[in-house]
C-alpha cells in the first residue's frame, strides 16, 4: 500500500492549504498543552456522589453496593422478573459473576467464540435482550459516563442493543474529568486504541419531535450503573 | 436556489406570515436557550475555557496542512483508507464509485451537515443508492423530502402531527400524534436497516492527527450503530475539524455539548480509530475517511478564516433575532443563522449568497454566546465591506450611502440636510415614505426632526458668534 492517501491530486489539496495558512504567521497562535484540572476532585464516596449526582441528571441511575448481598438486591429490582438476560463475562469487577450467575444470565462469550463465528451475525441473545450486563473500563464522575471499548466488540453490541443496560464498575475505576479519561483510556492501550471507544452517559434520548425529551431512541432505555466496592 | 436580497426578503415574509412556524421556531429557540442557561452554573471557567479553545482552534488553523497529514499517515497505518477530495463533485463521486464497486444499494446515515452541504443524498439516489438518514429529526425532514432548518434540531418546523402524518402516509398505516408511539415506529424500522446495511456513512465532529480518531458526538445511539455494525464505514470530514492531540477534546467538549443541548455530556460520544483491529470481532472491516475542502482553503489565511473554528453547537442561531424570526429554511443554504451568514457566502462561489451577510442586526448576541469566541459582528461587517468594494452592493444602495457621506462629512452641508428634512417631513409621509429605501423606512419609525437643531439652540445661549 502506497504511504499516501488517494486524490484525484492529493498534492494539490495540500499545497491549496499550505498556501493559504503560510499567508499568515504561523507562530502567531501557540500550542498551549492540553487544558486539564489537577486538582484530583472528590474522591472516595464523595467521588460517586458526584457520579451519581451527574448520572441521574443525564437520565441514568447509579447504585451503590458494599457487598454481595446488596449487589443482589439491586440486580433483583433492576431485572424485575425478566428473563432474557445476557452478560458480558470479560470486565467484571471481581466476584460479581456468581451473583449474575444465580439471576440466570446467559453469559458470552461463549467458549467457541472466535472472530469467524462473530462474522454469521449477531446473535438473537443479544438482538432480543431485555438486560444486558456488561463491565467498563471507567467511569467518569463529572459527566455521569461510563466508557466501554471494543474489546472485543460483543460488549459493544449489548450496550447498544439491549433495552436496559447494567454496568457494573469497581469504586477504584471512577475517574473525576473527562481529561481524566483521556489520559487513562489511552495508557490502557499503548499498542494504539481499540476500534471503537464509548462514552456512554445515561439512556439514549432524542429531542427531535417538538423539542419534547424522548427516552429511549436507538439504545438503551434505562442505564443503571451498580458500582462496587472491591 | 437563487440568493440575492429579494430572494431572501420573499422566503423571510412567507416564513413570518406561517404561524405555526413562528410558534415552533420560538418553541425550539426558547427550550435550547433555557437548556443552555441552566447548565451554565455547573460550569467553572466557562469564559477561560472559550479563549483557550479559542487559541487552540486557530494554532490548529495555522498548522491545517500539518495535522492532517498526521491524521491522514496515522488512518493509513490502521489500515484505512484516505481520500482527499477539493470539491462536492470529488467526494461524491468517490463515495459513488465505491458503493458501486462493493455492489451497495441500501446505506445507513447519521446526521452530517458536511453531507448536506455537498449534496450526496441527492446524487446517490441518482445513481441508484438509497441513503437512509437514522438521526429522528433527519430521518423525518427524509421522510418529507425537505431539507434540516436548524444545526442541531433539524425538524423544529414539524408538529407532532405533521410527523404522525408524514409516518402515516411512509408506513400506509395510521400512526397517532404521540411521540412515543412515532420514536418506537422509528426504532424498529431503523434497527432492522442497522443489521442489514452493508455501509454507514457517517461526518465526523472531530478528527484527532495524534491517534487517528474520529470523534462522534450524539444522543440517540444512531451515530455508534451506524459506524459500528455495517461492515464497511465512510466518514466525511470537513477539513478543519482537526485536533491536535486526543487530551483536547477535553476542552472541545466541555463547550461544545453544554452550547449545543445543555447536557453536561451528549448521551454518547464516540471514538473511532476504524477499522477493526486484530484483537476485536465487532466493527467495519473497511474504512475511508474523506477530508473535505470545498472552499475552506479559499477561506484559510483570509480575514474570515475565523469562521472555520466553529463547532456547529447553534447556539448563535438561538440567539439570533433574525433567525428567530425567519427559521433555517429561509436563508436558503445548508448553513444558516449567525454561522451561516459568514460561511454560506464564503464557502460557495457558485451559489450566490450575498444576501446572508445582510440577515443580522448586528447586535453581537452571537459572538457573546459563541464557545469559541467567533467575533461576529466584525466578520459580517467585513462581508458587507468587502461586497461594496467588489461593486456588489445594489446600485440604489450605492447612490444614497455616496449621497449620504457626501452631505454629512462637511458642517455646512449636513445643517442644511437637516433644514431640508424639516420642511419636506409632511411630504415623506412623516417619515414613512422614503423613496429608493421605502422598504427599509415602512418598518421602521423616523422620529421628526425637532423645530430647532442643537446648534441653532447653542449658537443661541453663547451668542452668534461663529468662531
Ligand atoms: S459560530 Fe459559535 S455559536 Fe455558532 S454554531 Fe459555531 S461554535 Fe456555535
Amino acid at each position: 500500500m502506497s504511504a499516501m492517501g488517494e486524490a484525484v491530486d492529493r498534492d494539490q489539496f495540500i499545497a491549496n492549504v499550505r498556501s493559504a495558512v503560510e499567508a499568515v504567521s504561523r507562530r502567531s497562535h501557540e500550542l498551549a498543552s492540553p487544558v486539564r484540572r489537577r486538582d484530583g476532585g472528590p474522591a472516595g464516596e464523595d467521588r460517586f456522589l458526584l457520579f451519581r449526582d451527574c448520572l441521574e441528571f443525564a437520565g441514568g441511575q447509579a447504585h451503590r453496593a458494599a457487598g454481595s448481598e446488596k449487589l443482589r438486591e439491586i440486580l433483583g429490582q433492576i431485572i424485575a422478573g425478566r428473563n432474557r438476560l445476557v452478560a458480558w463475562g470479560e470486565d467484571l469487577p471481581a466476584g460479581t459473576r456468581q451473583v449474575l450467575s444465580e439471576f440466570g444470565v446467559e453469559w458470552l462469550p461463549p467458549l467457541t467464540l472466535s472472530p469467524s463465528n462473530a462474522e454469521q451475525g449477531i446473535p438473537p441473545s443479544i438482538t432480543e435482550a431485555q438486560v444486558g450486563i456488561t463491565g467498563a473500563l471507567l467511569g467518569v464522575a463529572e459527566t455521569g459516563s461510563v466508557v466501554l471499548a471494543s474489546r472485543p466488540g460483543e460488549n459493544l453490541l449489548i450496550a447498544s442493543l439491549s433495552s436496559i443496560h447494567v454496568v457494573l464498575l469497581g469504586i477504584d475505576q471512577l475517574v473525576v474529568t473527562l481529561g481524566d479519561a483521556f489520559v487513562r483510556v489511552p495508557a490502557m492501550f499503548p499498542e494504539g486504541l481499540p476500534g471503537n471507544v464509548a462514552f456512554i452517559s445515561g439512556p439514549s434520548r432524542s429531542a427531535d419531535i417538538e423539542q419534547s425529551l424522548a427516552i429511549g431512541a436507538h439504545g438503551p432505555m434505562e442505564v443503571h450503573v451498580i458500582v462496587i466496592s472491591s | 436556489m437563487a440568493n440575492r436580497i429579494p430572494d431572501l426578503l420573499l422566503r423571510s415574509e412567507r416564513a413570518i406570515s406561517d404561524s405555526q412556524l413562528q410558534r415552533a421556531i420560538d418553541f425550539a429557540t426558547s427550550r435550547l436557550r433555557d437548556h443552555r442557561a441552566k447548565i451554565m452554573p455547573r460550569m467553572k471557567g466557562w469564559e477561560e475555557m472559550r479563549e483557550q479553545a479559542r487559541e487552540l482552534r486557530l494554532h490548529t488553523l495555522a498548522h491545517l496542512d500539518e495535522y492532517l497529514e498526521a491524521l491522514e499517515r496515522k488512518v493509513m497505518q490502521r489500515g484505512g483508507h484516505v481520500f482527499w477530495a477539493r470539491d462536492a463533485g470529488e467526494a461524491t463521486q468517490y463515495i459513488i464509485e465505491l458503493a458501486s464497486r462493493r455492489r451497495v444499494r441500501d446505506l445507513v446515515k447519521t446526521k452530517s451537515m458536511v453531507t448536506e452541504e455537498i449534496g450526496l443524498n441527492k446524487s446517490l439516489e441518482q445513481n441508484g443508492i438509497h441513503p437512509v438518514e437514522t438521526d429522528l429529526g433527519e430521518y423525518i425532514v427524509q421522510l418529507a423530502g425537505e431539507t434540516p432548518s436548524h444545526l442541531i434540531a433539524p425538524a423544529f418546523h414539524k408538529s407532532k402531527e405533521q410527523v404522525a402524518e408524514i409516518f402515516s402516509r411512509h408506513f400506509g398505516t395510521s400512526i397517532p400524534a404521540e411521540v412515543k408511539t412515532i420514536m418506537g415506529v422509528a426504532r424498529k424500522e431503523l434497527r432492522g436497516k442497522f443489521l442489514a446495511a452493508p455501509m454507514g456513512i457517517t461526518g465526523a465532529n472531530f478528527a484527532v492527527a495524534e491517534t487517528g480518531t474520529l470523534v462522534l458526538v450524539t444522543n440517540e445511539g444512531n451515530g455508534r450503530l451506524t459506524s459500528f455494525l455495517p461492515p464497511i464505514l465512510v466518514s466525511i470530514l470537513g477539513m478543519e475539524k482537526v485536533v491536535p492531540r486526543l487530551a483536547d477534546l477535553e476542552l472541545l467538549l466541555n463547550l461544545l455539548v453544554p452550547s449545543a443541548t445543555g447536557q453536561r455530556l451528549t448521551t454518547y460520544v464516540s471514538l473511532l480509530s476504524p477499522p477493526r483491529g486484530p484483537h476485536e470481532t465487532r466493527g467495519p472491516q473497511e474504512f475511508h475517511l474523506i477530508i473535505l475542502d470545498n472552499g475552506r482553503s479559499s477561506i484559510l489565511g483570509g480575514p474570515f478564516a475565523d469562521i472555520l473554528t466553529c463547532l456547529r453547537c447553534g447556539a448563535c442561531l438561538n440567539v439570533c433575532p433574525v433567525y428567530q424570526k425567519i427559521g433555517g429554511h429561509s436563508y436558503g443554504a445548508t448553513y444558516t443563522g449567525p454561522m451561516g451568514a459568514v460561511l454560506s457566502p464564503l464557502l460557495s462561489e457558485l451559489k450566490n449568497h450575498d444576501s446572508l451577510p445582510h440577515a443580522s442586526t448586528l447586535c453581537g448576541a452571537c459572538a457573546e454566546v459563541c464557545p469559541v469566541k467567533i467575533p461576529f459582528p466584525d466578520l459580517l461587517i467585513g462581508l458587507r465591506q468587502s461586497q461594496v468594494r467588489q461593486g456588489k452592493a445594489p446600485f440604489g444602495q450605492s447612490l444614497v450611502f455616496s449621497l449620504w457621506s457626501w452631505l454629512w462629512s462637511h458642517s455646512r452641508r449636513y445643517a442644511f440636510s437637516a433644514r431640508l428634512a424639516r420642511a419636506f417631513w409632511p411630504l415623506l409621509g412623516n417619515g414613512r415614505k422614503f423613496p429608493v429605501v421605502s422598504g427599509w423606512a415602512s418598518g421602521r419609525d423616523l422620529p421628526p426632526p425637532a423645530p430647532r437643531t442643537f446648534r441653532d439652540l447653542w449658537h443661541e445661549r453663547n451668542g452668534r458668534s461663529r468662531g
